[in-house]
């Protein structure tokens, strides 16, 4: 084989190579044209010396390389000639890709992405079986340190767990979510410090822990400017004084989804919250355990020596050994997370998916046109000699071409969105989680962008080069067109509907009442217990703040509770139910006499508390679920909870959220360091507002008081519904957009093709309106069968959505009629401007055309 | 006159073999094709010169600009050693396939 000569060729040299050809059939033509005395016979004998060179070219090997290229920049060219075709189809395609690219990144940052700790390949965490089989979370604390000092299987061990704390800085005070850690936390996982160092080994004596402060960088920088001087200096957290001994390294917030504002030593968590008890004890659950892995030790001997550790460490305390489950150190590497998060994750990619498809057939739909009106350009390279192959390879690089614009924009998309979109989610409860294009993201779009060029480029290609042949092109590629059309419809309609169905799920979780009134009631927090007052403390300055505050003007009723309903606050002892001797977790909060009729809880029976009663151990109000589960049919007036008896029995109300479920019992109080004030007023809330706080700051120097409408707790308890609708909504819009640009195209498209037969009908006598009618009606069936199919799709899929429709059935028949007449008044829409413009259509030049 | 259509394959062959009478430019080897099969052979530029490139690309026949007794330039192909090789394999081929075919004529 000549090589020299093929290198030159790849080179680009083949300029020579057609030369050379072409000189070779000039010479072969002309001795023909010797031999059979006329030129024009000589030319009909050869044929098409075009159609040899290109075959004679195909011998090459490098030819398929040079075919593209040329394919490249011809199609490059054709793209840059119909920029507003280029556009549309990128635009397209782009919010597919780009809304996928979104999901895959968080996808990928969730399930795969290991967390930014050091050398993160060789960790593992820990996860123990408890309770139900399947429910995995981390060690009871007395556990976790027995198998740390015996576990020979790893290089280190270490757990955390989380707890917030007040920081006291100066004369501002700032409540901070902190990880509790084990000494040697940042020695397993940490990346390095950009100050200073970790713990100490003393910060890890149970009885006289070293008092330590690790600052998260982003904390360093915010509260404290970056200062140096940071080091050494001595912070007020619940009232203990603590030192800062480091600050870790930018981007280092261990294995935790909320970034903890600051580290500090395991042991502290008992002295910052004594009330909560006993912490290093086998009754509590749980921390979460990350070990490193000796090189030379796998998972399942591993596995194997802590089920040996823990039947030894168990046995002691007279308990079964637990099960163990090594993973990697990812956001949902617990199965109980993810099987949380699997019907969210499941119902997202589903929308995702379907918005792509909805773009890919949307795309194909403007190839589709955009082929046909070029149908005189191929129709000439094919006469010229170019085979049915040439000419779909031609085609799909174009798609290639279009879908690599688009797969680019959506790179950039994927680059900054998912943090926002997320960040906007979950809020501070994710601060942690980073969403950076790595190789899985990257390999993600790069393969959808293939997809999707391939699903939105075949079909019209194919129509096309078949159509070549054929005297039916028109009919066939209208009827693919029909197709498109009714899928994209099809799978609009199926957005459209599930996301209607979680707009009515959010109405539907609106109306669920919390069972108390909210609307005209002021929540204020006079944090006493950030003075480091008692209960005995703290009764008295709660008396003298309820006087003062319910003389402001407009308050009606000034109510406290050691519990906020809603909000994230709750308290439960175990008693034993009398009727069935079953032990049963109730709630209970430390109330006020007016706290029922503040917030407007209805009476069942019995009688409220009086002022009187504050004082009194021995009686309780109950709610009617407590009531129903342990007497049944009985009167429970009368009766004893525990020590108490029953004077009451008020409506159930939610109180830990909008699912419901628990059962609560009042007790009457004048008041803990932990209880926060209701008052209901009437008029503006803002002076309110205002002076209930000043009153507060009045009462006691040394605290930091906060006041807000009671609304605002009660709307972020039912946020989960709210975002469903929020994503799924942002969802349908896309889909609408892009359903309303193909309705649109193909309208305008046939209105374009019949210019002829309208501008006929018109020079015949029809009105204006008639031709509207026409155009209209004309995609009006293919439009509603595409929707029976989507809204058919929308109700098998409705099952995904169950979790989040707060009782509202798929087939809800409000939700799916808004989304078909939603539908309608779209697809009428998009068809109007087209048809508009035919009914003006002037006979004369439409008959002219062409 | 009607034109045959080749065996697919043996187009190959026939240059091949035409090429062991020595050095022929692709118009001379259209002739000869169509002079010795009794003018039955008609092979059109459009199948002959991607053979040529082909024999070409595999080695089994060099090409050499000259100028003919008419006085123009032609690419005059020659068949190498490697060409000659493949010319056996493909003789003994073709014989194979020829067998073959006629043994079931015979036969059914």
């Amino acid at each position: 084989m000549n090589w020299s000569n093929l290198i030159n060729r790849l080179r680009g040299k083949s300029a020579t190579f057609d030369e050379e050809l072409a000189e070779e059939l000039e010479f072969h033509r002309a001795m023909t044209e010797v031999k059979l005395g006329d030129s024009a016979a000589a030319r009909r004998a050869i044929g098409n010396s075009t159609l040899a060179i290109e075959q004679a070219r195909d011998a090459w090997a490098f030819v398929w390389l040079r075919d593209f290229a040329m394919d490249v920049r011809y199609g490059l060219r054709a793209l840059a000639a119909n920029k507003t075709f280029t556009l549309a189809t990128a635009g397209a395609l782009t919010l597919g890709l780009g809304v996928t690219g979104v999901v895959f990144s968080i996808f990928n940052t969730l399930l795969f992405a290991p967390w930014n700790i050091r050398d993160a390949g060789s960790v593992v965490q820990v996860l123990a079986e408890r309770g139900a089989p399947g429910r995995y979370s981390g060690f009871v604390w007395p556990e976790f340190f027995y198998m740390r000092d015996n576990a020979q299987s790893f290089t280190g061990m270490t757990a955390f767990d989380t707890t917030g704390i007040r920081v006291t800085q100066g004369d501002t005070m700032w409540t901070a979510m902190a990880n509790v850690v084990v000494e040697n936390y940042f020695d397993v996982l940490g990346t390095g410090f950009a100050l200073g160092r970790g713990f100490s080994p003393s910060s890890g004596d149970y009885k006289n822990p070293a008092p330590e402060i690790v600052l998260h960088f982003d904390t360093w920088m915010t509260r404290f400017g970056g200062d140096q001087s940071v080091l050494g200096r001595w912070l007020d957290l619940n009232s203990h004084p603590l030192q800062v001994v480091g600050v870790a390294v930018q981007g280092f917030s261990g294995p935790s989804p909320r970034s903890p504002a600051l580290w500090v030593p395991a042991p502290w968590r008992q002295i910052f919250h004594p009330e909560a008890g006993e912490f290093n004890t086998p009754n509590r659950c749980c921390n979460e355990v990350f070990a490193r892995l000796k090189p030379s030790v796998d998972r399942k001997n591993a596995t194997a020596e802590l089920a040996t550790l823990s039947a030894r460490y168990r046995e002691t305390i007279n308990r079964k050994p637990d099960k163990f489950l090594l993973v990697d150190p990812t956001v949902m590497a617990n199965p109980r997370f993810f099987s949380q998060a699997a019907p969210i994750l499941a119902a997202v990619s589903v929308a995702a998916l379907l918005v792509l498809l909805l773009a890919c057939a949307n795309a194909a739909n403007l190839q589709l046109a955009r082929a046909m009106s070029r149908r005189h350009e191929i129709a000439v390279r094919a006469s010229l000699g170019a085979g049915t192959g040439r000419i779909l390879r031609q085609l799909i690089t174009e798609s290639l071409l279009v879908a690599a614009l688009a797969g680019g924009a959506s790179l950039l998309i994927s680059a900054w969105l998912p943090g926002y979109v997320f960040g906007s989610i979950a809020g501070a409860e994710a601060g942690s989680l980073r969403f950076s294009l790595d190789w899985r993201v990257l390999a993600g779009i790069l393969a959808l962008t293939l997809a999707a060029a391939l699903l939105s480029g075949l079909a019209p290609a194919w129509a096309l080069s078949k159509g070549l042949h054929t005297s039916t092109r028109a009919t066939q590629s209208g009827r693919l067109r029909g197709v498109l059309l009714a899928v994209q419809v099809a799978l609009c309609a199926t957005l459209v509907s599930g996301s209607s169905l979680l707009v009515r799920a959010l109405q539907e979780a609106r109306q669920i009442s919390p069972g108390f009134a909210f609307e005209d009631v002021v929540r204020l927090d006079p944090r006493l217990d950030s003075s480091g007052a008692n209960t005995a403390q703290a009764q008295p300055v709660l008396g003298a703040l309820a006087e003062r505050i319910s003389t402001i003007p407009g308050v009606k009723r000034v109510a406290h509770s050691s519990v906020v309903p809603l909000g994230n606050s709750f308290n439960a002892t175990m008693l034993s139910n009398r009727r069935t001797k079953a032990q049963t977790r109730v709630g209970f909060a430390d109330v006020s006499a007016t706290f029922h009729q503040t917030l407007r809880i209805p009476l069942r029976a019995g009688r409220y508390f009086e002022t009187a009663d504050e004082t009194r151990k021995d009686i309780v109000i109950i709610d009617e679920a407590l009531a129903k589960q342990f007497w049944s049919d009985e009167n429970p007036i009368g009766q004893k909870v525990g020590e108490a008896t029953v004077i009451g029995v008020v409506s159930s109300i939610h109180i830990r959220g909008l699912a419901g479920g628990d059962v609560y019992m009042y007790r009457p109080s004048r008041g803990t360091e932990n209880s926060t004030f209701f008052l209901h007023f009437d008029g503006p809330a803002e002076p309110v507002l205002a002076e209930s706080v000043r009153f507060a700051r009045a009462a006691d120097k040394r605290v930091f008081p906060a006041a807000a409408p009671y609304r605002e707790t009660v709307e972020r308890a039912r946020g989960e519904a709210a975002i469903a609708a929020t994503i799924s909504g942002a969802l349908s819009v896309l889909a609408l957009t892009l359903a309303c640009l193909g309705i649109y195209g193909v309208a305008a498209y046939g209105v374009s093709q019949r210019l002829r037969e309208i501008g006929v009908r018109m020079a015949l006598g029809a009105r204006p309106l008639e031709i509207v009618q026409l155009i209209v009606g004309q995609n009006l069936r293919t439009v509603c069968i595409g929707a029976a199919i989507g809204i058919a799709g929308a109700v098998g899929l409705g099952r995904l959505l169950i979790g989040f429709l707060y009782g509202v059935k798929p087939t809800d028949p409000l939700a799916l009629a808004a989304a078909l007449v939603l539908l309608a008044a779209v697809a009428t829409l998009s068809t109007l401007g087209p048809a508009r413009r035919a009914s003006k259509v002037d006979p004369v030049v439409a008959l002219r055309y062409e | 006159m009607p034109q045959q259509e080749l065996l697919p394959g043996t187009l190959d062959l026939l240059v091949l073999k035409t090429l062991t009478r020595g050095p022929l430019h692709g118009y001379g080897i259209a002739q000869y094709l169509l002079e010795h099969s009794g003018q039955l052979l008609q092979v059109g530029e459009g199948s002959l010169y991607p053979a040529l490139q082909r024999l070409l690309v595999n080695g089994w026949t060099e090409a050499e600009w000259k100028l003919t007794e008419t006085g123009r330039r032609a690419r005059v192909y020659k068949l190498t050693a490697a060409g000659r090789k493949r010319l056996k394999e493909e003789e003994r081929e073709f014989e194979r396939m020829v067998g073959a075919i006629q043994s079931i004529l015979r036969t059914v």
